[in-house]
């Protein structure tokens, strides 16, 4: 526990210093603060949008929008929520104006939507590469399938790993709701699952 | 102290369980209750399966040209002033709106009529962010009509000449006419010429950025991007010669 914590600690530090640097105009600091959170906000947008050129597109526009306010961030919280919650905080605003897009949780899942897989493991076989990637693809379209409150839930908690403390920070709710949430968006996707077997 | 679950455990206790995120007292609770049912245990195995098959999924990485779009982008993004952020603040304040913009427009009159407004008319509003753009404040040449900046990138410091007429001055001292002449046809926009660069050197090469040779001086020296990124040009030393290198923009 006491690692964990050292280990947060150093790791706002590391916030703090990189903040510190881009108020002064090292231009650098903001090439690094892209490249730690760039994956996690790019799968963030995937995930939301289900779509790869969209997800581009709102992680361009999110880490302008962490440009342009990363100045006033004080270290209230970690870097990393703070991004989080303006990643989250822009997808709703921007996908809402085009409606979220959600699927009907009980339909089978078309050709076009099967576009992400799992991770291949090159220690495993053709075969098993293939039901793999098959399994990933239906983990996918049951995902894109949740109710937008669940799935921003269960990706900050199943793909980003994020505590429950950390999801009630970007999410600006309790963490009675989050685990809530995360408990019907994962159950939904269980029977989602089961039934497209 | 152990105490026993009435009846079923619920979802978001088994979700929860996995997750690490209960009291000790309720995860014994649970273990007790799951050793003796068939039913919870076989829910938890199947919520266990959907936290693997999460976890499973690809995480593909963002597209490889995105980091050059944001840093294009960002040239053009001014930071939030303080004046914004306190618009903003008050804005939020219920029926303070009509009282802002009000208070905001005679502010604006009184400082616009001023001595202190003299000092903004004087000085400009303030224009685009300082990223990643000159480090030091631009400051104007009244003899030469040009605006200097001076940027440190890749370890070299650079000045900026905004006037194409001094990009034309100075090739024209290094190359001759013909040069100026060739110059001229494309209207420049920043040109940053490392500083200490004898005047008496000529560019050997002009390199377009998207060029492999291009590329890879990029890839050797990828902060050079920035001072390309709005189109600008780069005048430098590499190799003991001298290149110019364009964003081909």
């Amino acid at each position: 526990m006491e690692a964990a914590t050292v280990t947060t600690a150093a790791v706002h530090d590391v916030d703090l210093e990189l903040v510190r640097r881009h108020r002064y105009g090292d231009v650098r600091a903001f090439d690094e603060i892209y490249h730690r959170f760039d994956q996690m906000v790019f799968n963030l947008a995937l995930r939301l949008s289900s779509d790869a050129e969209q997800a581009a597109d709102l992680t361009q526009e999110i880490f302008l929008r962490v440009f342009r306010y990363v100045g006033q961030f004080r270290g209230g919280s970690s870097l990393k929520t703070w991004i989080f919650r303006i990643a989250v905080n822009h997808c709703r605003s921007s996908l809402g104006r085009r409606r979220l897009p959600m699927l009907p949780l009980f339909e089978e899942p078309s050709e076009d939507e099967r576009g992400s897989g799992a991770i291949p493991d090159p220690g495993r076989g053709p075969e098993e590469l293939a039901v793999a990637a098959d399994e990933g693809r239906r983990v996918a379209a049951g995902l894109a399938r949740l109710p937008e409150s669940f799935r921003v839930a269960v990706v900050l908690r199943d793909l980003e790993g994020l505590s429950y403390e950390e999801i009630a920070e970007v999410l600006g709710v309790r963490i009675g709701t989050v685990r809530s949430r995360i408990a019907r968006g994962r159950e939904q996707l269980r029977v989602y699952l089961e039934g497209s077997l | 102290m152990s105490s026993r679950l009435p009846q079923h455990a619920n979802t978001e206790l088994l979700s929860a369980y996995l997750d690490d995120e209960v009291g000790l007292v309720e995860a014994r609770a649970l273990e007790s209750h799951l050793e003796s049912c068939d039913a919870c245990r076989a829910r938890l195995r199947g919520l266990r399966g959907v936290v693997h098959q999460l976890s499973a999924l690809e995480r593909p990485a963002p597209p490889p040209w995105l980091i050059t779009q944001v840093r294009r982008e960002v040239l053009y993004t001014p930071k939030e002033s303080v004046w914004a952020r306190l618009g903003r603040a008050l804005m939020q304040v219920p029926f303070a709106a009509p009282a802002a913009s009000m208070l905001v427009s005679v502010t604006f009159m009184v400082l616009l009529f001023s001595s202190f407004g003299g000092g903004i008319v004087k000085q400009g509003l303030p224009g685009l962010a300082n990223y990643p753009g000159p480090v030091e404040e631009p400051k104007a040449d009244p003899n030469q009509q040009m605006i200097e900046a001076t940027s440190e990138v890749a370890g070299r410091k650079f000045v900026r000449h905004e006037d194409d007429d001094v990009w034309n001055a100075w090739l024209y001292s290094t190359a001759g006419p013909a040069a100026s002449a060739a110059s001229a046809e494309q209207p420049v926009k920043n040109v940053w010429v490392e500083q200490g660069l004898p005047s008496s050197t000529t560019p050997i090469a002009r390199i377009d950025a998207r060029s492999p040779q291009g590329r890879a001086l990029l890839a050797h020296e990828p902060d050079l991007g920035y001072l390309l990124a709005d189109g600008s040009r780069v005048v430098m030393r590499y190799q003991r010669e001298t290149l110019e290198l364009r964003s081909g923009a």
